[in-house]
């Protein structure tokens, strides 16, 4: 297993690159997790599992009723197996922060719905990415299998 | 003084001849003018399958004349097509699949496919390969009953292979007719062995836990790299000893085994020598008395290997190549189907490429089709975050090849470009016997079973 950090091209163990989709091409933005507000300073469950606020920094989101007739974005946080969503909030382009989410493996979604006040994914995905947890992966799908260096 | 003008004018009468004798071979086609094909190659069709810079992956052609079709890769679109070759010139788009949520999901997706045959239907299988932390990381394979071609309606999914033991799925599959009659799948996992999963269960609905019967170990990992999996394989039957071989490409090497007994492989011998970095695949020809090898760096040529002594137990381990070739030096080959004496190659930037051994130890080119296009040097790699695009790689192009053995109808999946089909002149199909091989390539006869001693008819 070698760390994706390098693939990334930057950024540090807190950040998330999102990935664009078809529905909104020109959308950029990444998020960086924060622990959420504790006394202990890192903030844990009980069961041990970090616990984050998520700040988001986006832009070239278009206007939401350009997709499909949209109202606004919302935030999730989805386990690695898509079968879990939580909702962490609604955003534009610009900088907001949300929280929380306390899984090891996630990914940070964000998708255009016609009900923002919505607690189940509807509409479609404009932007994706992954948690910094996620990063390690097989060597068989890495780049540097293929013998070239990375970056 | 001896007058040395005698020496002279002799030498420099001799000088064409020397010259000659010494050609370094023939001139390199420029990178940017790599179009078209040689005279006796012909372009059928060119099919851009998926949009975007990254098309294709592998491809694979059923084998009955009743059934004209052919599966591609869709790659990292996560998806993969049919199509109908009844008109090899005009392929027919009959059926597209695509994962669900793609969107969501990472890595390198659609690989290999491979159809088989049992029960008396047909199905088609589908690798993945999802990154850990992707939606799917533990998918290696989705089962299609694929019966009811050339009709998409018939189409219906029928398992998913999970293995979360090694998250990262399936890179590459082989399905083989094993000698007692099962439809056996061999594929690899980012970990130190191959899997051997029974068709037969998985399609009748048998418990998961029925499904995997076998595994083969590697024992020559890219230890350098920690990169201990299998990369490729092929799998066929030996009848002159009768059993069932796996030719494993290792990474770090090469290895053969004794599959007969799929829960218990029996290691052969191998092939471990210097240049044996990153061992891609492996093809022996149909008596196994010789093999095609690749290595997955730029610059190296395919090397031929005379098995003879690893084959009769005379040597554990085989280390120096009897021949090479290449299309041009400065790229490098990639898959490879055998139909000997000929080999065809997915040449990655140089498209379809064909080569003879019929002297094993002077494979010489027979021709080929340049299907990719592309610039030099701008190849696959980097990450999804960069579109798959990294440093200086000549990893684009021609990724999988296939023939149609009753016609001899070539395929190409370019990674760039998409489908492609082929005629070669005088390569009207291929049966090992009229060649005095036995008539065994990667094509399985999924009714009878392997060739053994049957009488010629």
């Amino acid at each position: 297993m070698l760390a994706g950090l390098l693939l990334l091209g930057g950024g540090g163990p807190y950040d998330i690159l999102f990935l664009p989709t078809r529905a909104a091409p020109e959308a950029r933005g990444t998020a960086r997790l924060h622990y959420a507000t504790s006394p202990f300073g890192v903030a844990v469950t009980a069961e041990g599992v970090a616990r984050w606020t998520v700040r988001f920094t986006l832009e070239g989101l278009p206007p939401a009723r350009s997709i499909g007739n949209a109202q606004g974005y919302v935030a999730w946080a989805a386990s690695s197996d898509l079968r879990e969503w939580d909702r962490l909030g609604t955003v534009t382009n610009g900088t907001a922060t949300l929280g929380h989410v306390a899984r090891n493996k996630f990914m940070v979604v964000v998708t255009a719905e016609q009900d923002t006040t919505t607690t189940m994914r509807r509409g479609p995905t404009v932007l994706s990415g992954i948690s910094p947890s996620s990063w390690m992966q097989p060597l068989l799908t890495h780049a540097l299998f293929r013998g070239i260096p990375p970056g | 003084m001896r007058s040395v003008l005698p020496a002279l004018a002799l030498t420099l009468t001799l000088l064409p001849t020397l010259a000659t004798a010494q050609d370094p071979g023939a001139v390199l086609v420029d990178f940017d003018q790599k179009r078209g094909g040689t005279e006796n190659m012909t372009r059928l069709a060119h099919v851009e399958n998926n949009p975007g810079a990254w098309k294709a992956a592998d491809i694979e052609l059923e084998q009955d004349p009743g059934r004209p079709f052919v599966y591609v890769s869709g790659f990292v679109n996560y998806n993969f097509f049919i199509y109908d070759l009844t008109n090899p010139s005009a392929p027919r788009e009959l059926f597209q699949w695509t994962i669900e949520d793609p969107d969501l999901h990472r890595g390198i997706g659609a690989m290999d496919g491979k159809y088989f045959k049992t029960g008396g239907r047909y199905y088609y299988v589908q690798s993945f390969q999802f990154n850990p932390g992707s939606p799917d990381g533990d998918l290696g394979a989705v089962i299609f009953d694929v019966t009811g071609l050339p009709n998409p309606a018939s189409v219906r999914e029928v398992a998913r292979i999970r293995y979360a033991a090694s998250p990262g799925g399936f890179h590459n599959i082989f399905a083989y007719k094993h000698s007692t009659g099962r439809a056996l799948l061999f594929s690899t996992i980012g970990g130190d062995r191959a899997l051997i999963w029974d068709l037969d269960k998985i399609v009748s609905g048998a418990p998961e836990a029925d499904w995997l019967v076998g595994n083969v170990p590697n024992p020559t990992p890219m230890r350098q790299m920690g990169a201990s999996g299998y990369h490729d394989f092929y799998v066929g039957f030996d009848p002159a000893t009768n059993t069932d071989k796996f030719y494993g490409a290792g990474l770090g090497g090469y290895s053969t085994w004794d599959v007969t007994d799929p829960a218990a492989p029996t290691l052969l011998f191998t092939i471990t020598s210097l240049g044996m970095d990153l061992a891609h695949t492996f093809t022996p020809s149909p008596d196994g008395r010789y093999a095609v090898t690749e290595t997955e760096y730029q610059y190296t040529p395919l090397r031929i290997w005379d098995l003879q002594d690893g084959q009769a137990g005379r040597t554990q381990n085989i280390d120096q190549p009897i021949s090479a070739w290449t299309s041009d030096w400065r790229t490098l080959p990639h898959n490879h189907e055998v139909r000997w004496p000929y080999v065809f190659v997915s040449g990655y930037e140089d498209g379809l490429q064909v080569f003879n051994l019929k002297d094993p130890h002077n494979p010489e080119s027979e021709g080929g089709f340049y299907t990719c296009n592309c610039e030099h040097g701008k190849g696959f790699g980097g990450s999804q975050e960069t579109g798959w695009q990294g440093g200086p790689s000549v990893m684009q192009g021609a990724f999988g090849v296939d023939v149609r053995n009753h016609d001899g109808l070539v395929v190409i999946s370019d990674m760039r470009t998409g489908l492609w089909t082929f005629r070669m002149a005088g390569f009207d199909g291929w049966n090992g016997r009229d060649h005095g091989v036995p008539n065994i390539s990667s094509v399985q006869d999924w009714d009878r079973g392997p060739e053994r001693s049957r009488p010629i008819p």
